[in-house]
């Protein structure tokens, strides 16, 4: 073989390896990527979508959720962080003023275990930081705010504006913002026709659609061992998953885990259970309902109530003493991952 | 040009080329973890990487940042453990010799495309 061939071959040669380089790239048909926002993970798994659509699809949920985070962060500066500490202030622009109302649609219907209007007492247990320290907070003060009956009820609507009715109220959306964002990423998935996506928005995750022959899979976190799993659970199209945990913001004060998690009932960073998870099946606002049906829950001290009054069957609970409680329904979807003995799983 | 290369030149750089061509392929291709394992003074301690957490250890301190992990600072003389940065994919490690110390990301034993917490 002549020189100049040899060296045709081996660019040649080159060039097929080029070639299945790219190939090998694409070939999972996956694209994931991975975003800090407000300090928690928004995460995106795309299915066979073009890259840059999935890119496009992601930039703008990022924005809304920038534009959100100005409106409503409680502690930062905001319009939600001014509004609290300034009594006089009032809410005028109809986008803030329809998401105070949806919030509220969602207090009425989880009985006041979802309560945004309790910002108060949340900043009173120091979880309004971003790094959470040890804390004993003014009990007679949280006795005063829970003796107020902080809700988005006290807010009147006067000349298209809202005021404060009760001085101890202050609006904390963190407990359904997640959620929103979900069903933010719904909106722009339908818009620009993706087809397969899984979004975790910090643990809460809406599977668009579903990767080839198989439903999208999510496991579910030990809640007493960060890197375990303590189930797993097939999510269909259009549906979602949200947990209520003891373990993801927390301080301890002499033995006993105080959460982030405030029970609006009686100013509360303490429950009986160490996480509650529901599985929200295709409808509307199923991000937002993954978010906000969880707390109940994770707050009750008596489920078959609540499970009634909130006419929801797709949960489980894990309490400190790591016994499992969970419905039917929820249980024959769910595949257990514990340790043989670590969980006593019993029915509601 | 082609009087100083051989066959054989043409032949290795060749396979030296594919075998460099498929290893970027895997690597670019390797999922996230959710895991970090860390060996250190005969123990293995895991965390969970999808939090924001500072570990201090004898001579080493860690920092484990939304799915990404480092070593901040190490006592070690040449520092090529804090130089080498975050890693993210599953099976990246970062080792400190000096230290016998190594950290690496894994996943939770089953497949599953994402973590509810």
């Amino acid at each position: 073989m002549l020189p100049r061939q040899l060296f045709k071959a081996f660019f040649n040669l080159l060039f097929i390896c080029l070639l299945l380089l790219n190939s090998s790239c694409t070939k999972s048909n996956f694209y994931e990527k991975k975003f800090l926002i407000y300090g928690t993970i928004l995460e995106f798994k795309f299915f066979q979508t073009p890259k840059k659509i999935a890119d496009e699809a992601m930039s703008n949920v990022i924005a809304q959720l920038n534009e959100l985070n100005s409106i409503f962060h409680p502690w930062q500066d905001s319009l939600i962080e001014e509004f609290n500490n300034n009594p006089n202030a009032t809410i005028c622009d109809e986008q803030q003023i329809q998401m105070i109302k949806k919030a509220f649609h969602y207090e009425k219907l989880t009985h006041g275990y979802f309560n945004p209007a309790i910002g108060a007492l949340i900043k009173e247990w120091g979880f309004h930081a971003d790094e959470i320290t040890k804390k004993t907070p003014d009990y007679s003060l949280i006795e005063k705010i829970v003796n107020s009956r902080p809700s988005l009820n006290q807010l009147n609507l006067k000349k298209g504006c809202f005021e404060k009715i009760n001085h101890y109220l202050q609006i904390d959306l963190g407990g359904i913002i997640k959620g929103h964002a979900l069903d933010l990423a719904k909106a722009e998935y339908q818009k620009l026709n993706i087809k397969n996506v899984l979004t975790n928005f910090g643990g809460n995750i809406y599977a668009h659609g579903n990767p080839k022959n198989r439903f999208w899979e999510v496991a579910i976190q030990d809640p007493f061992d960060q890197t375990k799993i303590l189930a797993k659970l097939k999510l269909p199209p259009g549906s979602a998953i949200g947990t209520s945990g003891n373990y993801e913001k927390y301080f301890i004060n002499e033995g006993i885990r105080y959460s982030h998690l405030i029970n609006p009932k009686n100013g509360n960073a303490f429950s009986n259970h160490s996480s509650a998870t529901v599985f929200i099946s295709p409808q509307d606002e199923v991000g937002l309902k993954s978010d906000v049906f969880s707390k109940p829950f994770y707050f009750s001290d008596d489920l078959k109530k609540t499970q009634l009054d909130m006419n929801f069957d797709y949960f489980f609970v894990t309490d400190l003493n790591h016994n499992i409680y969970i419905t039917k329904s929820m249980l024959e979807k769910i595949e257990w991952l514990f340790e043989e003995g670590k969980y006593f799983v019993q029915g509601i | 040009m082609f009087k100083v290369f051989k066959v054989g030149d043409f032949l290795i750089l060749a396979i030296f080329s594919v075998i460099l061509f498929i290893s970027l392929s895997i690597y670019l291709n390797l999922p996230s973890g959710d895991i970090l394992k860390i060996d250190y003074q005969n123990q293995t301690i895991k965390y969970s990487l999808n939090q924001n957490k500072k570990i201090d250890l004898e001579n080493l301190s860690i920092e484990i940042n939304m799915g990404k992990a480092r070593i901040r600072h190490s006592n070690c003389k040449n520092q090529y453990c804090v130089m080498q940065g975050w890693i993210s994919h599953i099976n990246q490690s970062i080792i400190c010799v000096p230290n016998l110390f190594k950290m690496t990301i894994s996943q939770n034993m089953d497949a599953h495309d994402s973590t509810n917490y």
